[in-house]
């Protein structure tokens, strides 16, 4: 039963994930919507421990790669493109470093 | 952006402007910057107004929200928000929930009843209902935890659980 707790919760925290990230933009959320929706129907009547765990881990790592490398931008002009930044992906103004020492 | 809405009168139209201006008051969480002017003017002909009744809002940011309605007869009342949602009632809980319910690609419209169970009636999976269940989070503004959310299997549960959770009586 916790398995399936897990499941349900990676497929909450999915949508939360896309509503966020294609915030506005109609056309993505649907087809995301859909895309995770089809995904986990699929694999609706899996048994083994083993698959289901590795599927899991996949959705996990899906939502990671949305949430912190996906960027929305919008076309405001030709060739001009406005990015729409997320609280959490800016980064502090840190002066980039080729090889930075060592924190200690 | 919504642009102002000119709404002609009629006789049964009471319930559709009053529809109509829970859905603008509605919009004022939004935050969107928008002016909207709905003027029922002298198209009236049955309706007991004397005068023209005009409805504004004006969304400023985070500062204060001022929504007046001022008119004689239907449902006066009228309110000052400064930031803050409409009062719930029971009734308009229970309109709300079932709307979005009926927005829901998988639920037949015709079908839904307050006590329609989700996954017995209306043949919907767990999945489903974790959407079902976003979709009230997203409408009600507040997060329903994952152990309350898996027990909420009709219309009438959800209701429930809302009213518990807003303080809503009747």
């Amino acid at each position: 039963m916790g398995t399936r707790l897990k499941v349900l919760r990676v497929f909450k925290d999915l949508h939360k994930t896309r509503s966020r990230v294609f915030r506005d933009d109609d056309r993505a959320l649907t087809a995301a919507r859909l895309q995770i929706n089809e995904e986990f129907k699929k694999n609706k009547n899996e048994t083994s421990e083993q698959n289901i765990k590795e599927m899991l881990k996949m959705a996990r790592a899906v939502e990671t790669i949305l949430r912190e490398n996906v960027m929305q931008g919008e076309h405001v002009e030709e060739n001009k493109v406005l990015l729409r930044p997320r609280e959490s992906l800016l980064l502090d103004n840190v002066p980039y470093s080729d090889s930075p020492r060592n924190k200690t | 952006m919504r642009s102002g809405s000119l709404v002609h009168c009629g006789s049964g139209l009471r319930n559709m402007a009053a529809h109509i201006i829970a859905r603008c008051v509605r919009s004022l969480n939004h935050r969107i910057v928008c002016f909207n002017r709905i003027n029922t003017a002298a198209t009236l002909a049955a309706a007991p107004l004397t005068h023209g009744r005009t409805f504004s809002q004006l969304i400023n940011g985070h500062k204060s929200s001022l929504a007046q309605i001022s008119g004689s007869s239907f449902q006066v009342f009228q309110w000052r928000q400064y930031g803050d949602l409409p009062p719930l009632t029971l009734e308009t809980l229970h309109d709300r929930v079932l709307y979005v319910l009926k927005l829901y690609d998988k639920i037949n419209p015709e079908k839904l009843q307050a006590t329609s169970h989700f996954m017995k009636d209306l043949g919907l999976d767990s999945l489903d209902q974790v959407e079902i269940i976003m979709a009230m989070e997203d409408e009600f503004g507040f997060e329903i935890p994952d152990a309350d959310a898996e027990k909420l299997m009709t219309p009438q549960e959800i209701v429930q659980y809302i009213a518990d959770k807003k303080d809503v009586y009747e």
